[in-house]
């Protein structure tokens, strides 16, 4: 045990350190699978990115593990929060020169405030785009979709398996199915 | 319908992936990464973040936002080391997101490593 003090119950950054070296197979796959959902609709910006940002946060301490969370939940947390950041900064913004960027950098700008109002055009054509295409995928497996779609509405698994006559094992197979397909997509790049 | 955006039902969607993989069994997980080519590329970013880390100091990106911001302009400037596609792309009237700027600089950073191994041979 290192003598740093911690704030709260938030473990030390050579702790996190310490559990990404040693991350399991299992939670590598997950890793993947979180930054590969959250980078889609992102044109230049992919996969790997997006985990080395996430990564890049946690061992320089700027987001912190809390010791109640599974470490795993809260990968996929600060990978959902650079990306978040990217939805924001992508909205209506105005437009500045690279030259300039150097003088704008610092805190909130009134466009931040702005796009955190609802999503803008841009964000709602790629994302009703992304939907699209993970529809696509499914097109063959009605209930995946139903289920799918169910998921988006937020729907809660009982209300989903009422509303497509689906028993609890069909409902759990076809999530299955589902974590198999979009996995098999998100690496074709189908998605 | 409980709501008529695309983009809000994309993000419950997404959590709710999220949330069934990490629930999800480990075995099954395990089980799904039969591409070793996919895991080995999830451990060298985890490794090269780590590397970095011990190398403290030295390291080429600057921590702060502004000196990133800086080194980035002064790059894609550079006729040299910015290739003329990531200029074209990033060079004009386009916000740059704090993200975004990091990614940049690290993809140039890491081509220009190459082009040095490259003119090493």
């Amino acid at each position: 045990m290192t003598t740093k003090r911690n704030t709260g119950d938030l473990a030390t950054v050579e702790e996190a350190a310490a559990e990404l070296a040693n991350m399991s197979d299992a939670n590598v796959y997950r890793l993947e699978q979180f930054a590969r959902l959250r980078a889609l609709g992102f044109a230049w910006l992919d996969w790997r990115d997006v985990l080395h940002e996430a990564i890049d946060r946690v061992l320089s301490g700027s987001r912190r593990w809390p010791r109640s969370v599974p470490f795993i939940a809260f990968m996929c947390g600060v990978i959902r929060s650079v990306t978040s950041e990217l939805w924001r900064a992508r909205s209506s913004r105005p437009e500045t020169p690279i030259a300039d960027l150097a003088h704008d950098a610092d805190g909130r700008t009134i466009a931040d405030e702005v796009s955190d109002r609802g999503p803008g055009p841009e964000k709602e054509v790629i994302a009703r785009d992304i939907l699209q295409h993970i529809a696509e995928v499914f097109e063959d497996d009605p209930a995946s979709l139903g289920i799918i779609r169910g998921l988006a509405e937020g729907l809660t698994p009982e209300e989903i398996q009422q509303q497509e006559k689906l028993n609890a094992r069909q409902y759990a197979s076809a999530r299955k199915r589902i974590r198999r397909s979009l996995a098999r997509a998100l690496r074709e790049g189908v998605i | 319908m409980k709501n008529k955006h695309s983009q809000p039902k994309l993000e419950v969607f997404l959590a709710a992936v999220e949330e069934d993989l990490l629930h999800a069994s480990d075995e099954e997980m395990a089980f799904a990464d039969a591409n070793s080519r996919h895991k080995r590329e999830v451990r060298d970013i985890i490794r090269s973040g780590l590397d970095k880390r011990q190398r403290g100091p030295e390291r080429a990106i600057p921590a702060d936002a502004d000196e990133r911001r800086q080194l980035l302009a002064s790059l894609i400037a550079n006729q040299q080391i910015a290739r003329p596609s990531l200029r074209a792309t990033y060079g004009g009237k386009r916000r740059v997101s704090d993200l975004e700027v990091s990614a940049l600089l690290r993809k140039l950073l890491a081509s220009g490593q190459s082009d040095k191994k490259k003119k090493g041979r």
